[in-house]
């Protein structure tokens, strides 16, 4: 009974295979743009055949909870988040446009091994963000989590953890308040002094040093005189030699497009 | 020399054999007689079952474990002796600092070298063979990487070998070790027979890692160490001291708030194995260890009132040991800590009881009397202390005829702080050494009692000066000013007290200035027996113990001095002893390794009764002190039976060695059991193909050799390739990037922003990118801290969370790992690499250099996507409309701030660009150093450019005009 079960389980696996190939070409944008959700969510009604034309325009402000999740008792840990009740969505919980949350516990994921599977295949293609939120329920979580693990990876899961219902809800609540934060609060601190920000964006070139960066500043005057500059005027500057010139160089008059 | 002790061991080698084979009954002593005269020669002295042990391991490798005390350096020089020639190489792993300082010293220095820094200079040193004490990281990468040659290394010493586990960096190397080498010997030591006792079959596991098949159990009780330590026996002398009611009331009180806490957290927690948490365990040193192993594993399920009581059972055995051991002004001043607002609000309570009201107010009397004047007891044992020097060892000096030499006494003390109590009692008088506590921990003295301000006045006089003393004296009889003797002592010690600092050291040398006369001398003296007759030696600054006997030729020399020091370890004790040959020991507190040492010590000097040495015992009879002692030795005795019992019943495959090849392949069925059955038939199938082709390999970052995971990766059979790549930690596939972040390093590199950027060249350069979250595995597997104890801690781990869901949100593409444990992780590794391509080693060292890699094919040049986005006024939000729009810089620099400002939408942001692309910004006030050196530096230039650059700079701010 067991080993056909994991038949089965590798099967499912080797199926989820195929969406990861057809969404590698994304990776080349480093990020996604503001125009690409607009499509994709166009193309995901029609693709699943819903009616659109019959159903009310949903609130951006809210998370859509599916109907089955109502007796859940993470809800109660939202509070700053409005929730409202869906029966068309796929996902548990839809935090944002490209964004979804499927929750799962590990207690229940133990009884029905097979669940998550189902839902994987439900979920098909869909949003670009897919969290699989996991509330860590019993004493040996060891044995579930790689197996969760492994499913997450092969099917482009983000794995979530949550030690209890509180933490479960705090994190769905967090999605949707930052569904559009930019990210600087995970990014480094930057001098808010312009001398020290040029000082910076200098030393982001690869082999332009903190110093470099000074005697460029100091030499040229102003950003736009070292941009105007030819290689062999650059090489000049007390600290940078033909290799550095070379490459700042390149990099300054390099097209923003690539060809 | 070399050469001849090279033959010698060639000899000793083919003599040996055919007489195995003979297998005569005069084996053993020609064997041992061999061995006796190459000791000679090589100059060792060794007891005889220090010779055994050195048999047992030249015979064949094994783990020694001996008693503490009972050191087995010699043996392990004895070893270094005979190995040390330019044809063996032997590696020393795992050896502490002053391990590694002391075995030095003893070796000829032309055998030892020291660890080169660069890769090019220890391969060079390796070829020369000798000894080699090398850090195992290093070792480690050097054996991945075939810079040693393993062939020909002759063997490997392991220290401190109970600290060898699965994980660790040490049996990563002997591993590496052993799939090379089958010749090359492993010799394990460790003096820590109760680290044996924790975990799961320790002993055997220790074992198998370390690839030995021996055992060699070593206890104190063993019949070769009584017959060599029994006839040179000590004279020991145990003087029992009582404490004062006060001690022994507030010690009840503890012990009875401590019996109530472990009920408490047996209560509590009914299903967790709590067999260990004992109220004499609680006393013991060692309790934390326990604890520790008892419950890390199953911390996160306890609930805060266990986490607390755990907590306090700390506190608890701290103001024990401060009753016992502390002056009593220091033990009042740490208990009042405990008596505050603050700590009644966050302990488990225990402060309410009525045994803690009883103890708080048992430590104040200590200090002060019933008028509520200051007047503290002293510590018991100091009396005791000055009456054997001053009475008892002149005395003993006497009558057994050795007056003419100069008395030597060595005090030993468990810690520097009981060091330092000890010099500045005998140097300055108890009740002034008390009152200067008084002062440095802020305990009021309102008044000083009469007889105790009697008692500083009169020890603060000047010894020689008798008419003075008697003036003194008789103002003190009159009565007409004791207040105001009182106010001259707190003033003169204030301004003592601000100059002295707070260092402890671990070791004093003190003398006595006046010699105890028979005569009539001594009817002078004794009118004045608490004038204090200490005072310490100017050499101690350079710890010279010969210097310093020289200088004081025909006076009493005194050493205090701690069981074990920072710098040498437990060997410190030894050295002291070799150095001053005491006649007199003082055990100031108890400790088994130090009776140990000094039975050691007596054996090996072989003097005859009268010529011995004197050890005095001070002891607190049916204490907790003895108690604990008793404990120690108790634990010890039962540590060794269970070993002794385990190797009874041991089953040893005979590959354990790995001098067969068996080993290894076994070893890999091994790590296959503990995944489920179809997951090891699955894998069997999928690895008999490969195991032909080629062997799994992960690319390993080489700082992350300072963590467990190359080592069990390696475990598992996958190749490991140490680089150093810039991207990443973990390369599996070439699809497949791994971050590693610990707990703590994950949420530094969150706060800083690291981790942000980390994250974008995984996603730049890899289809797969992963952040491995890995919990420890001794640790609880949760993200909250140990003790819930503010609401900080609470915000501080939301905050993490947010943080991470951030991340998520912009690397849409970013997988997440959480780990239990290094194991889980590894586990987790040889699975993902299943059916996949193997990654390669030059790409992925190229990625993230400066060289520009073929295929990129960026939609955006990430060069001047990165520069751009760290000018003013560009951001996240708006850089994707400018890239597409822009053109590149120069195109930039023609456009004017409206037009910016539709590239950006944003009249704000295109002002800050636009500023930043044609305004000259001074730096500010702490740079124009840098600026001067700068602007020197520009002249040499010529002023003619300088001179030209400044028009341009001039026309283009008047072209803005």
């Amino acid at each position: 009974m067991e080993d056909f079960d994991d038949d089965s389980f590798n099967d499912v696996l080797g199926a989820m295979e195929m969406p990861t190939a057809a969404k590698q070409p994304k990776v080349d944008a480093p990020a996604a743009t503001a125009v690409n959700p607009a499509p994709s969510n166009s193309t995901e009604p029609s693709g699943s055949g819903r009616p659109a034309p019959g159903k009310p325009a949903s609130n951006p402000h809210c998370v859509l909870v599916h109907s089955k999740q109502r007796g859940n008792p993470i809800l109660k840990s939202i509070l700053n988040v409005p929730l409202e009740f869906r029966d068309d969505i796929v996902p548990d919980y839809v935090v944002g446009r490209t964004s979804c949350v499927l929750y799962l516990s590990l207690k229940y994921h133990n009884l029905n091994p097979d669940y998550i599977c189902q839902r994987l295949k439900a979920l098909g293609k869909m949003y670009e963000l897919r969290v699989l939120l996991v509330q860590v329920d019993t004493p040996e979580p060891n044995n579930a989590l790689k197996s969760l693990t492994r499913i997450s990876l092969l099917a482009d899961l983000t794995m979530m953890l949550a030690w209890n219902a509180e933490e479960a809800g705090k994190i769905i609540e967090t999605y949707k308040q930052f569904e559009k934060r930019p990210p600087d609060l995970i990014m480094e601190r930057v001098e808010s002094n312009p001398h020290q920000k040029l000082l910076a964006a200098l030393t982001n070139i690869k082999p332009v040093n903190k110093t470099d960066a000074a005697a460029l500043l100091h030499t040229f005057g102003n950003l736009g005189n070292i941009i105007n500059a030819s290689e062999e005027r650059l090489s000049q500057v007390m600290g940078l030699g033909p290799r550095k010139a070379k490459k700042l160089y390149k990099t300054l008059q390099e097209p923003f497009l690539s060809k | 020399m070399a050469d001849s002790c090279a033959e010698n061991a060639a000899k000793g080698t083919e003599n040996e054999r055919p007489k195995e084979v003979e297998a005569s009954a005069d084996t053993v002593p020609q064997v041992e007689e061999g061995v006796e005269e190459y000791l000679k020669r090589k100059n060792m002295v060794l007891l005889d079952y220090e010779k055994q042990m050195f048999l047992d391991l030249v015979e064949a490798d094994g783990l020694l474990v001996c008693a503490k005390g009972l050191s087995y350096d010699r043996v392990v020089i004895s070893i270094l002796k005979a190995y040390s020639d330019s044809g063996n190489l032997v590696l020393v792993i795992n050896s502490s600092d002053w391990e590694e300082q002391y075995y030095k010293s003893k070796i000829e220095p032309k055998y030892v070298h020291e660890v080169a820094s660069t890769a090019t200079e220890r391969e060079r040193v390796y070829l020369e063979g000798g000894l080699q004490f090398i850090s195992t990281r290093i070792l480690v990468v050097d054996l991945l990487k075939q810079r040693i040659p393993i062939e020909l290394i002759s063997g490997i010493i392991v220290l401190r070998a109970h600290t060898i586990i699965e994980s660790c960096q040490e049996a990563f190397a002997l591993r590496l070790f052993r799939q090379k080498n089958k010749t090359g010997f492993v010799k394990a030591f460790s003096s820590s027979p109760e680290a044996f006792t924790i975990g799961y079959s320790h002993v055997e596991r220790t074992m198998r890692n370390l690839f030995v098949k021996h055992l060699y159990i070593w206890p104190r009780f063993h019949e070769s160490v009584r017959t060599v330590l029994q006839p040179w026996k000590i004279q020991s002398i145990e003087m029992h001291v009582p404490i004062s009611q006060n001690i022994t009331s507030i010690q009840s009180h503890i012990l009875e708030i401590m019996n109530f806490l472990v009920q408490e957290i047996k209560r509590i927690n009914r299903t967790v194995d709590m067999e260990a948490v004992t109220v004499e365990n609680c006393v013991t040193k060692s309790f934390h260890k326990i604890l520790q192993a008892q419950l890390d594993c199953i911390w996160h399920q306890l609930n805060s009132q266990t986490k607390l009581i755990v907590a306090d059972l700390k506190i608890l055995r701290s103001l024990m040991i401060s009753t016992m051991y502390h002056d009593a002004v220091s033990a009042y001043a740490f208990m009042k800590r405990y008596r505050s607002t603050e700590y009644a609000l966050s302990n488990s309570g225990w402060t309410l009881l009525d045994a803690a009201e009883q103890i708080f107010k048992l430590s104040r009397q200590r200090v002060f009397n019933g008028q509520q004047e200051f007047e503290p007891e002293p510590c018991p044992k100091w009396q005791t202390l000055t009456d054997l020097l001053t009475k008892e060892i002149p005395g003993d000096m006497r009558r057994s005829r050795r007056s003419e030499q100069q008395p030597k006494v060595l005090i030993l003390c468990q810690d520097a702080r009981t060091c330092h109590q000890l010099k500045q009692y005998l140097t300055q008088g108890g009740p002034r050494f008390l009152l200067q506590q008084a002062l440095q921990h802020e305990v009021p003295v309102g008044k000083l009692s009469d007889n105790y301000a009697k008692e500083s006045q009169t020890r603060s006089a000047p010894p020689k000066n008798v008419s003075s003393n008697k003036e003194l004296r008789r103002e003190e009889v009159s009565g007409s000013q004791p207040p105001l003797a009182g106010m001259d002592e707190l003033a003169q010690l204030l301004s003592e007290s601000e100059t002295e600092g707070q260092h402890f050291e671990e070791s004093y040398m003190l003398t006595m200035t006046q010699p105890v006369e028979v005569g009539p001398a001594a009817i002078d003296i004794k009118p004045d027996p608490d004038v204090s007759i200490f005072e310490t030696i100017p050499e101690l600054e350079q710890f010279d113990v010969t210097a310093a006997l020289a200088s004081v030729p025909h006076q009493p020399y005194i050493c205090l001095q701690t069981f074990k020091t920072e710098r040498e370890g437990s060997m410190a004790l030894e050295h002291m002893l070799e150095q001053l040959q005491p006649h007199y020991v003082v055990m100031y507190n108890m400790n088994v390794t130090a009776i140990r040492q000094l039975e050691v010590f007596e054996a090996r000097r072989r003097l005859p009764p009268a010529d011995r040495m004197k050890v005095y015992f001070l002891i607190h009879a049916r204490t907790v002190e003895e108690q604990a002692y008793l404990t120690s030795l108790r634990r010890e005795k039962a540590a060794f039976e269970f070993i002794i019992d385990t190797k009874s019943k041991m089953v040893i495959p005979k590959y354990q060695d790995g001098k067969t090849d068996e080993a290894f392949l076994l070893l890999k069925t091994y790590d296959d059991e503990p995944t489920d059955e179809n997951a090891k038939s699955r894998q069997a199938g999928g690895q008999a193909p490969q195991a032909t082709k080629e062997t799994p390999k992960v690319i390993v970052d080489m700082r992350e050799f300072r963590s467990d995971l190359p080592c069990l990766i390696h475990k598992r059979g996958l190749e490991v390739l140490p680089l150093t790549i810039t991207i990443g930690d973990y390369i599996l596939t070439p699809d497949i990037c791994v971050e590693r972040k610990s707990i703590s390093d994950l949420i530094g590199s969150l706060n800083s922003g690291r981790l942000y950027n980390q994250c974008v060249q995984m996603q730049r350069h890899y289809a797969k990118p992963i952040l491995l979250i890995e919990f420890d595995q001794n640790k609880p597997f949760h993200l909250q801290g140990k003790f819930m104890l503010s609401q900080q801690t609470s915000m501080a781990n939301a905050d993490i969370v947010q943080k991470l869901q951030l991340l998520t949100l912009h690397f849409p593409k970013l997988r997440l790992i959480w780990s239990p444990s290094p194991y889980a992780t590894a586990q987790l590794f040889e699975e993902l690499k299943l059916g996949k391509p193997e990654p390669d080693p030059q790409t992925a060292a190229a990625l993230g250099s400066d060289e520009p890699t073929a295929g990129e094919q960026l939609h955006f040049n990430s060069g001047i996507y990165d520069f751009l986005l760290r000018l003013p006024g560009v951001h996240t939000r708006n850089i994707h409309g400018l890239l597409r729009k822009g053109g590149s810089l120069r195109q930039l620099l023609l456009r004017s701030q409206k037009e910016l400002e539709e590239l950006l939408q944003s009249q704000e942001s295109a002002k800050l660009l636009y500023d930043i692309l044609h305004v000259a910004h001074l730096p500010e006030k702490d740079e124009v150093t840098g600026s001067t050196a700068l602007l020197a530096a520009s002249k040499q230039f010529g002023a003619g450019s300088h001179n030209r650059f400044r028009m341009a700079a001039a026309a283009s701010r008047r072209g803005r005009r």
